[in-house]
């Protein structure tokens, strides 16, 4: 298997003369979606095996190549690669949440995940740490198996996209504002890894510094910012999903990252997370 | 109960991302029967993801994905690794590398090693709630 993009295989400044020439010249689109067409085909890939069809994923993937490629902004310190997977993966999360997965998950799973999720903060409390799966099994009264189960099909069923609004009052997660916080030692020290880590929001910046650098648990963290374990686990596993796919080799020999690795830089900003991109299917 | 018993779990998939989920739920499957808390589990398993993409970007011509979880009263150990050799392993400058960070970062004593056939491995670990008490 073979990742996207990377400094080879795509060239900023040639990304750049074609956005300029976009408005008036149709082979400049055809030809953005040729260059970045390995980058949608590599996130469909990472969502296979989940019940939806390759084909209909690449298919969704290349929605949401259409639809960054039609509103990339070119005048924003973005780079083009590092929109464009923020929105693909975007267009296929929530392609799955919305079509697949909430019919896949069975009810009684649903109303599992739903006890567990109340049931989950006083535990907690009570332990004064993260409780284990017996213990949480214990007070709901339900399997272990079933506990796991529920928490994957919850994971899954509300699997926000990273540009999804992730609460009431929030930001979107993409809409970048950057600011002052204390998690510009992690900024430093991964920005050589994963150049997108900088441009991510506050929030998401926060949790990855408090878990890689302060050492805090994911309980810790959930009581730190205000949201649940779980809400904590998915802002860790989208945020390095959007990380992974984005990151560079950090130096010139390190084959390990050699062709493995999004082009990746700096972070999209998006957030018209409703916006139903009927436009960008017509072609 | 003592650990007199080998309780380790081998798992061997095709090299394919569909196998990730599936090395995961397993992970997930194993650390249930432990002392472990939940968070510990979903660190396990945040691991154990990028250590099989990891994997599975970097080798060429690897046929097998294989895991190896083992047990005990103190932590639950993760090995996974590829049936080819990735040369050179472990990768130069890896530690500057944002899998290795991550994985390095969740877990306890991550290292990278070769099996006794040279093939590539991963190796984590993650103790139990027994084990941070005592």
């Amino acid at each position: 298997m073979t990742m996207p993009l990377d400094d080879r295989h795509v060239d900023e400044s040639e990304v750049l003369r074609l956005f300029e020439r976009l408005p008036e010249d149709g082979t400049a689109r055809d030809d953005l979606v040729a260059m970045f067409q390995p980058l949608a085909e590599y996130f469909a890939r990472r969502f296979a095996g989940r019940g939806e069809p390759v084909e209909d994923l690449n298919q969704v993937a290349n929605i949401g190549l259409l639809s960054a490629i039609d509103r990339f902004d070119p005048a924003r310190e973005v780079r083009f690669s590092t929109y464009a997977a923020a929105t693909i993966l975007g267009e296929l999360k929530r392609h799955l949440r919305d079509k697949a997965w909430a019919i896949r998950v069975p009810r009684p799973l649903q109303e599992l995940g739903l006890r567990m999720n109340r049931v989950m903060p006083q535990l907690s409390q009570e332990l004064g740490r993260s409780p284990t799966i017996h213990e949480l099994a214990e007070r709901l009264d339900a399997a272990p198996e079933d506990v796991l189960e529920a928490m994957d099909a919850a994971q899954a069923y509300s699997t926000a996209s990273l540009d999804a609004p992730v609460g009431e009052g929030e930001r979107s997660p993409m809409e970048t504002v950057g600011g002052v916080d204390p998690s510009f030692e992690l900024v430093e020290r991964w920005s050589a890894i994963a150049p997108a880590i900088k441009d991510l929001p506050e929030r998401e910046r926060r949790v990855l510094y408090l878990r890689f650098f302060a050492g805090m648990t994911q309980s810790e963290i959930a009581d730190d910012i205000g949201v649940s374990q779980m809400h904590v686990s998915r802002i860790l596993s989208n945020t390095l999903e959007l990380l992974r796919a984005t990151a560079v080799s950090g130096s010139s020999d390190a084959p390990l990252l050699e062709d493995a690795r999004a082009a990746g830089a700096d972070q999209a900003a998006d957030d018209d997370e409703d916006d139903p991109h009927e436009d960008a299917s017509a072609e | 109960m003592a650990d007199h018993q080998d309780r380790s779990v081998f798992i061997s998939v095709p090299p394919r991302t569909e196998s990730i989920a599936l090395l995961r739920t397993v992970t997930g499957g194993v650390a249930t029967r432990m002392q472990l808390p939940l968070d510990a589990i979903d660190d396990l398993r945040l691991a154990v993801d990028e250590a099989v993409t990891l994997l599975l970007m970097t080798s060429r011509g690897a046929s097998r994905i294989e895991m190896r979880l083992d047990p005990t009263d103190a932590e639950l150990t993760a090995t996974v690794g590829t049936d080819a050799p990735i040369e050179p392993w472990p990768p130069h400058g890896y530690q500057e590398t944002l899998p290795w960070q991550v994985i390095s970062g969740l877990t306890d004593g991550a290292q990278m090693a070769r099996s006794e056939r040279g093939t590539p491995t991963i190796t984590f670990a993650k103790r139990t709630l027994d084990a941070r008490t005592t």
